[in-house]
This record gives structure tokens, C-alpha cells and sequence, in this order.
């Protein structure tokens, strides 16, 4: 455990997506471990970390804007992780995850760090284990930037899948 | 016995252009097949350019690896422009060039070439298809952002408008939109929308003046496709034309009928045509042809058909014979050419074009009510309309309600000596032909003069900059030597790289589904409870292929199903697609590839995937892989490959669970 947190605050990318999967993992025998992670994490924020968020219904712009902000922060050098939430289908479960594509990733450019997250049964805000997702990323990277659709919001020309 | 209709001598109409559309391997090898093809009694060359070509890389960019020679003519730099043409003469040709984002490069490089032939601009005839709007909704081949694409369109328009008297600069294509799934309503209503967007736009030019824009709006041509159900696909011409010769007269106060003449040509409609039982569709290629030239009020100026193997690859030069003939045999051997429009007068006609022309005009309020063409494309509404209506149709298929025979009815067929061949019945590019084309670049590169190839290339960039029109630079920098590449890479400098939006997010087939639905989702529940997380997959587009539709289908039917989806749409990089999946966490890999560079662009991914430690996830691969591919795919490690032929997704998400859960040793 102690080396993945190692690992994880040296901001490898493998052991980043592991303890990512673990959060999210629902398997009783995971949960444990995934709480000590966590513990673990929470004090290890990089020095002069921050945390970004970018809120407000479909289609204002949030991923656009988070992309140039990511783009200028690679430009001074810093290492960059986002977490892109987007709704699940209400009947299925099921979502399409496709934010990560507005961020102009630089081409083998491995400092920035892209974890789509589905907002499973909570409409809008945020998905279970955003914020657990969030102390992962902070000790891991040096800027963290969240988007989500704000809580009450409903995406664009929304059915009723 | 009376004289018949039959035996008395008629004056027959003038047959449309015949044409068709090739060019692959080098230019040098894409020359010979011209002059064949010219040879064959084809009227008119209609040019295909690879992908590199068309989105402005060089042959030897990493995104290119792959796709060099595939599936048209490479053309880099204005010594493969001459070759290309080598022996034929521009003064007499009528050329069609499918080629869009770099429009302006690649009129400039035939501007040039046909100047050292000693045929001066003004003297050629021709077309480019220069149609931005359809590259973002269906076609893919876009690089810059919606509103310098339009930008430089119109810089080709007012160029040729002064330079190029004989030159059509845009062709409005509505065919690439019914190809993405466009009922005959969206098909039409999209590409008038398109069409008033970039004519607004030239009108407000200051190179353009009041006087001679009545000539802009005679200029544009159209593009067009022609489904199966051609009775409908001729009363939408019929539409087209009467709506075309309207908004020229009411919206840009054109008063010449000659310029606000509706002139279409045609590739008849390529996505309806089947893997199975593949010789039925030099049937469906001849009744979608009706369509288009029935009626002699909207009858095509122009013919290309696809061939019928055109669901498993590229066609060979006797497939492509064997469409030009049924072309030939229409045009001489019936009676079609003699009469005059058979169909005025006629009530059901009238009514259906009636029917068709207000649906239309209630769909072009809907994108102005979106904020234009510019504002639809950008915010994905329009994109999502096309992969909503292709998500209906494909369902309609599934659930039997629209019979494909030998799809979906009338299956049992004894084995087509067509693809017994050893070449599998089609035509296949030497890989070999991309290292032949990179070697001859390096050579073009050293041999010319860097400094003028650079000093013209500023040239470029600052005309770009300023807003000037970029085609003389653009003239200067084919002659000094400047490649695609640098021209593409200029302008993406300039104006900056752009991302379409995918249209997948908010559509949802759900509600039609078919009991097999059901079935697919228990199994990815089934699985998701075994991983403990709902199953992620990575839907991924590798190098240049625009072919969207495939991966749009599948990542809606797996939201449908269950999985969470990611996918962002075309043109990854193997590198770009193995990091992504590494960050979300991907339990399975869905790549989709048409372009017929799966034998290089799998194992790169494979190898991305490895360097990364994810050998374990497991791989499925989908798209135009013909037969004698498969092995070489499924021996790297591929867990199951798809083809046209598999058109029930349900099974195929089911197949994708059972990959993933042998991959993590879970009961499927
Ligand atoms: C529609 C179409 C187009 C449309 C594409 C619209 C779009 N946005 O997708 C348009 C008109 C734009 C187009 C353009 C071109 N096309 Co085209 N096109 C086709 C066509 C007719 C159908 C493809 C299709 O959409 N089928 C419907 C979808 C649902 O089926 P599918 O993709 O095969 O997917 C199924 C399976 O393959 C599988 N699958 C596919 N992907 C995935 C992914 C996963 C994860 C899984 C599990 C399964 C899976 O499941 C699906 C369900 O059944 C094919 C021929 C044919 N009939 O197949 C040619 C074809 C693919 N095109 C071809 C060519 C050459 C071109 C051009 C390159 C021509 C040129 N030189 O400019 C251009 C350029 C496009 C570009 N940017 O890359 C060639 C490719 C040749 C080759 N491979 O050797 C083909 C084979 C035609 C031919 N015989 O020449 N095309
Ligand atoms: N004109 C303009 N368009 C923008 C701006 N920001 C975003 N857009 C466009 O608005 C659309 C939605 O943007 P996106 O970032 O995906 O919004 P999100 O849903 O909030 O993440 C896209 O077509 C963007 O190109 C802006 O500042 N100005
Ligand atoms: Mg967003």
C-alpha cells in the first residue's frame, strides 16, 4: 500500500489510473483499500496545489475554456490531472464519456492526465467518488481541474433514456 | 405491321458526364489508370487523393503511417501534381477534384502544373468540391476551425470567380451527408443551409463585388447521392431544384434563370450496398441510378457509380469498368435520352414534392433557429440530427421493419465465384508504395531551392494572417516546391487545429430496441458486477480515417447497453488512443478502422498499448477488413474482429462482454 502512495504522489501515471479504478471499484473486498488510499493521499497535496472547478449547464463552455486553461498550464511547465464528469443514461446505466476530446492533449504530452467519470444515478454535480478522485489527483498533480454539469442542471436536447 | 415508336429515328438528349471516381498508389501508377480509364471512353477524370492529401500532411507524418497511396493518389509537392497529369492534356480536360480542406493547395499545385504544360488558368475547366460544411457533419476531412474552413473556401471562390472563368470552386455536397445517414429531408435541408452560409459569406468579401455576384451563385454546383428508394430520390432533385432556383431569386436577387440553374452530378448511394451476397448490388447501383436520370427536369450533369464490391474494398480496374458499362449501356442503348420530362404533370409526383419541399423548409427554420450553419455545426446540433437518423435506420434493419435482402431476408445464398479470386475480388495497395513515396519527397525536398521554398512560405503565412486571399501564395509556394505538408502545416499555425463535435452524447436507440437489448444488457451487468466497476470501453479511431459512422453505432448501442463509452472522435494517434486508455481505465479497446490501414495501424496500437503495460486489456477491431486479413489481425492478439456483415449490434456488445470478461477471468 505505502508504495502505491508513493507512486501515486510521484505522480506516476499507472499507479494514478489503479487507484482511480479502485475508488470507483463497488466490490465489497475493494472498499477498504480504497479508504485507506485515500487516508493516505488526503494530507499529500503537492505544495501550491490547486484545485479548479468549472460548472454551468451543457454548452457554456466549460470544456473549452478548461482546455486552454490546461493548455497554458503546460506551457509553465506544470503537471496537469482532469476530471470530466458526464451523465449516465437513467435507463441503462450506461454513458458517453466524450469531454476529454476538447482538451487539446500536445501530442506524448504524459503531464496531463484525463479521467472521464459518469455521473451514475446522481443527476448532475457530482459522480460517486469525484472528491476521492480529487485528493488522488492532488497529490499527484500539480493543478487539478474538475468539470461537471452544475446539480439541477440537464444537458442539451436531453431524452429520456 | 405499323410503324413502332421504336423505329423511328429520334434526337437524342446529350448523355451527363461519365465518370469515374480513382487514383491510388503514386501519382505515376493513378496516371496510367487515367489515361486507361480515358481510353475506355470515360468523358470527364474524376481525382481521388489519399488522406494525408486531403488533410495536409506530408507522407512522412506520423499520422500518415499507413494511409499513403491507400485510398487515392498521394500528391505532396507540384512534381506529383506533374506526374499525375503527365500525357494528358489539362487544355482538354475536365477535371473533378474531391478535395476539401486543402482546396487551395491543391488548385494552386494544378494551376501551376498546367502552366508549365503552357495552358494558362483562365483556360481550365474542372471542379473542386471545396465544401467545408459536410466535412464536419460526415466526411472528416476538416483540419482548421468552422469559421476559417469557410474562410478559405471562399478565398478559392473569388479566386476562380476572376482567374478561372471555366471553373467550378465548390460543389455542395449532399451526398456525404446521406452517406452519414441524412434522410432525403436532412440531406437536402443541410446542404442548402450549407450552401447559403458560404455564399452570405462571400458576398460580405470585399474582393468580391456587388456586380459579379450574381456569377458566384451561377458557379456553385452540387453533389448529391441517390438512394434505393428512387422514386422519392427523384421528386428530392425535383425539390432541390425548384428550392435552389428560389433562394438564388429571393435571397441574392439573382434575375438570370441561367445562373440560378440547379446543376448536380451524382455518386449514387455506396452505404446501403452489402458485404453479403455482394453481386446484388450492381442491381441496387442501377435502380439508385434511375433516380437521377428519369427525369429529364433534374436530370445529373455528372455519373459516378460505385462498384459491387464495394462493401469489401477497393474496387479493381475491371469492377470499375463493369459500373462505367452499366453508365454507357443506360445512356445508349435505352430510350431514356429521347423523350422530355416524363414526370410533370404528374399528381403524385406533385404531391410528393409538395410534402418533401415543406419539411424542408421547416428543417433549414430549425438550423437558423440554432443560430446558422456555423453555430449548428460547432455546438454538435447538426452532427447529432445525422448519427440520430442513422442510429433509426440501422435499428429498423435490426428489428427486420426495412428488408436488405441478404442482410436481413432471403440469406441463404450458394458461394459467389466473385470473390474466389486469390486477390479475395478486390484490389489491394503494395505497402510498399508508401516507403516509394516518402523516399521520392526526401528527394523532392533536397533538390529544390530551401530558401524560395521558405521565402515563399512566409509569403503564405503572412497573406494568411492579414485575411488576404491565400491562392496566389499558395501558386508561389507550389512552384518554389513547398509540400502539403508545410502548406497544411501553415495554415494550422495560422488559424489553429480543430475537433468536431462527435453528435454521439445525446442520441440514444433505446427506445426502438429489440428484445436482444435486453440480452446485451445483462451481460455487461453480469460483467460490470464481476470488475466491480461498469464496464469502460474505449472506442478509438486510429490515423486518418474519417469513417465515423461505425464507431458513432457501436458507442450508442454500448451506452444503450450499459458500458460506459468513451470516444473522441476521429483521427487518434495509436500513442494519442493507448494513453487514453490507460487514464480511464478501460476494460476493452473497440477501434474502428475503414480505411484499409489496419495491417499498419493495429500493431501500432498494440505496441502504444504495450509500452504502457496494457497488454492485458483486450483488443476488438471493426470495419472494412477483408477476409484475408483477419488472421494476421486475430494472430497479433486481437480478441474479434467485425465486419459490415455483423449488423446486430446487440450480439455484438454481448461478444464484447464475453472479451472482457475471459480477460479478467470472470464467467461470461
Ligand atoms: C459511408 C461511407 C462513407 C461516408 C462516411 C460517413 C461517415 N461519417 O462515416 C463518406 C461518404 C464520407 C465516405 C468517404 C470516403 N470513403 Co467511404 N465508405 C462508406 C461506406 C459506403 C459505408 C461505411 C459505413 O458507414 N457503413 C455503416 C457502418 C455502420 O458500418 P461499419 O462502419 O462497417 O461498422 C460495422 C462493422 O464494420 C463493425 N464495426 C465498425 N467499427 C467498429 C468498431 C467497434 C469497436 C466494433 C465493436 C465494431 C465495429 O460494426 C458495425 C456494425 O455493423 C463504405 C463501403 C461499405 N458499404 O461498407 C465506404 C468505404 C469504407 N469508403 C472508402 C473510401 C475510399 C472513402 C474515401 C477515403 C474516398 C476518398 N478517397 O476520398 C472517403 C474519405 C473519408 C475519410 N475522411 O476518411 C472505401 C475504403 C477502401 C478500403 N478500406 O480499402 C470503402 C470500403 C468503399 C470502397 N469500396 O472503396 N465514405
Ligand atoms: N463563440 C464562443 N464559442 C464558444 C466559447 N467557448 C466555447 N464555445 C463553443 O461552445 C460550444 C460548447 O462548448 P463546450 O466547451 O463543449 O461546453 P461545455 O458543455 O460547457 O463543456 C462549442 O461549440 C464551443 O466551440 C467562447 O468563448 N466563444
Ligand atoms: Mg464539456
Amino acid at each position: 500500500m505505502t508504495t502505491e502512495v508513493e507512486r501515486v504522489c510521484a505522480g506516476e501515471r499507472r499507479a494514478v489510473a489503479a487507484a482511480l479504478n479502485l475508488i470507483e471499484s463497488t466490490r465489497g473486498s475493494d472498499r477498504a483499500a480504497a479508504e485507506a488510499l485515500v487516508d493516505a493521499v488526503a494530507g499529500r497535496a503537492r505544495p501550491g496545489g490547486q484545485v479548479v472547478g468549472l460548472t454551468g449547464p451543457p454548452g457554456v463552455g466549460k470544456s473549452t475554456l478548461g482546455g486552454r486553461v490546461v493548455g497554458e498550464w503546460r506551457r509553465r511547465g506544470v503537471t496537469v490531472g482532469v476530471i470530466a464528469v458526464d451523465p449516465s443514461s437513467r435507463a441503462s446505466g450506461g454513458a458517453v464519456l466524450g469531454d476529454r476530446s476538447r482538451i487539446a492533449k500536445p501530442a506524448g504530452d504524459d503531464g496531463v492526465f484525463i479521467r472521464s467519470m459518469a455521473a451514475r444515478d446522481r443527476l448532475g454535480g457530482l459522480a460517486p467518488g469525484t472528491v476521492e478522485a480529487i485528493l488522488v489527483m492532488r497529490a499527484a498533480f500539480d493543478r487539478v481541474l474538475v468539470e461537471t454539469v452544475g446539480v439541477g442542471q440537464s444537458e442539451r436536447s436531453r431524452r429520456s433514456w | 405491321m405499323a410503324d413502332t415508336v421504336a423505329s423511328r429515328p429520334r434526337k437524342k438528349d446529350r448523355p451527363w458526364v461519365i465518370r469515374t471516381y480513382s487514383g491510388h498508389s503514386s501519382a505515376a501508377a493513378s496516371n496510367a489508370l487515367y489515361r486507361e480509364n480515358l481510353a475506355r471512353g470515360q468523358t470527364g477524370l474524376s481525382v481521388a487523393f489519399d488522406l494525408p492529401t486531403q488533410t495536409g500532411y506530408d507522407a512522412d507524418h506520423p499520422l500518415a503511417t499507413g494511409e499513403v497511396g491507400k485510398v487515392g493518389v498521394p500528391i505532396g509537392h507540384l512534381g506529383d501534381m506533374e506526374a499525375l497529369f503527365h500525357g494528358i492534356p489539362l487544355r482538354e480536360m475536365n477535371t473533378s477534384m474531391t478535395i476539401n480542406a486543402t482546396a487551395p493547395w491543391l488548385l494552386a499545385l494544378y494551376v501551376a502544373a498546367a502552366e508549365r504544360q503552357g495552358t494558362p488558368r483562365a483556360g481550365l475547366r474542372g471542379t473542386t468540391q471545396n465544401d467545408l460544411v459536410k466535412e464536419f457533419l460526415a466526411r472528416g476531412t476538416y483540419m482548421l476551425p468552422p469559421e476559417p474552413s469557410l474562410k478559405l473556401q471562399a478565398d478559392v471562390v473569388a479566386f476562380t470567380v476572376r482567374e478561372m472563368p471555366q471553373w467550378n470552386p465548390v460543389n455542395v455536397c449532399s451526398y456525404h451527408l446521406q452517406e452519414a445517414g441524412a434522410t432525403p429531408v436532412l440531406e437536402v435541408s443541410f446542404a442548402l443551409a450549407g450552401a447559403l452560409a458560404l455564399l452570405d459569406q462571400v458576398r460580405g468579401r470585399a474582393d468580391v463585388d456587388a456586380a459579379t455576384f450574381p456569377e458566384v451563385v451561377g458557379r456553385l454546383s452540387f453533389f448529391v447521392n441517390a438512394g434505393m428508394r428512387f422514386i422519392e430520390e427523384m421528386v428530392k432533385l425535383r425539390v432541390m431544384g425548384g428550392l435552389w432556383d428560389r433562394l438564388c431569386r429571393e435571397r441574392y436577387g439573382v434575375t438570370d434563370p441561367k445562373l440560378r440553374r440547379f446543376r448536380y452530378g451524382v455518386q449514387v448511394n455506396s452505404l446501403g450496398l452489402t458485404e453479403q451476397q455482394p453481386e446484388n448490388n450492381v442491381y441496387r447501383i442501377a435502380l439508385e441510378m434511375l433516380g437521377v436520370v428519369l427525369s429529364k427536369r433534374a436530370r445529373a450533369r455528372a455519373v459516378q457509380l460505385p462498384a459491387w464490391n464495394e462493401a469489401l474494398g477497393l474496387p479493381r480496374p475491371w469492377d470499375q469498368q463493369w459500373s462505367l458499362r452499366l453508365q454507357q449501356i443506360m445512356a445508349h442503348e435505352t430510350d431514356l435520352l429521347e423523350y422530355g420530362d416524363l414526370f410533370d404533370g404528374s399528381t403524385v409526383i406533385a404531391e410528393l414534392e409538395a410534402t418533401l419541399a415543406a419539411d424542408v423548409e421547416r428543417e433549414m427554420a430549425w438550423i437558423a433557429s440554432e443560430g446558422g450553419v456555423v453555430k449548428a455545426v460547432q455546438s454538435g446540433a447538426m452532427k447529432e440530427r445525422l448519427v440520430a437518423a442513422n442510429t433509426e435506420r440501422l435499428g429498423r434493419i435490426e428489428r427486420g421493419e426495412q428488408q436488405v435482402v441478404g442482410v436481413n431476408c432471403f440469406t441463404e445464398s450458394a458461394p459467389s465465384p466473385l470473390v474466389a479470386g486469390a486477390d479475395g475480388g478486390i484490389m489491394t495497395v503494395d505497402a510498399a508504395a508508401e516507403r516509394e513515396q516518402i523516399a521520392r519527397l526526401a528527394a523532392w525536398r533536397a533538390a529544390r531551392s530551401a530558401d524560395d521554398a521558405r521565402a515563399a512560405l512566409s509569403g503564405l503565412r503572412d497573406a494568411a494572417r492579414a485575411g488576404d486571399n491565400v491562392m496566389e501564395a499558395s501558386v508561389r509556394c507550389a512552384l518554389t516546391g513547398v509540400t502539403t505538408g508545410e502548406w497544411g502545416g501553415v495554415m494550422r499555425e495560422v488559424f489553429g487545429e480543430y475537433r468536431a463535435p462527435t453528435g454521439v452524447g445525446a442520441v440514444s436507440g433505446a427506445a426502438g430496441a429489440t428484445a436482444g437489448l435486453g440480452r446485451a444488457r445483462e451481460a455487461v451487468e453480469r460483467v460490470s458486477a464481476g470488475l466491480g466497476r461498469r464496464l469502460k470501453l474505449l472506442v478509438g479511431k486510429p490515423g486518418l480515417d474519417g469513417h465515423s459512422n461505425g464507431a458513432e453505432q457501436i458507442a450508442v448501442r454500448a451506452r444503450d447497453a450499459g458500458m460506459e463509452v468513451v470516444y473522441e472522435g476521429i483521427r487518434l494517434t495509436p500513442e494519442q488512443i493507448a494513453s487514453a486508455a490507460e487514464e480511464e481505465g478501460a476494460h476493452a479497446i473497440g477501434l474502428s478502422i475503414l480505411s484499409g490501414s489496419h495491417l499498419a495501424l493495429v500493431p501500432a496500437v498494440f505496441a502504444a498499448l504495450a509500452a504502457r503495460g496494457l497488454e492485458g486489456v483486450p483488443v476488438v477491431v471493426g470495419g472494412i477488413i477483408p477476409e484475408g486479413d483477419r488472421g494476421a489481425l486475430e494472430a497479433l492478439g486481437v480478441a474479434r474482429v467485425f465486419t459490415p456483415s455483423d449488423f446486430d449490434l446487440n450480439a455484438i456488445m454481448v461478444e464484447i462482454a464475453g472479451a472482457v470478461a475471459r480477460a479478467n477471468g470472470l464467467a461470461e
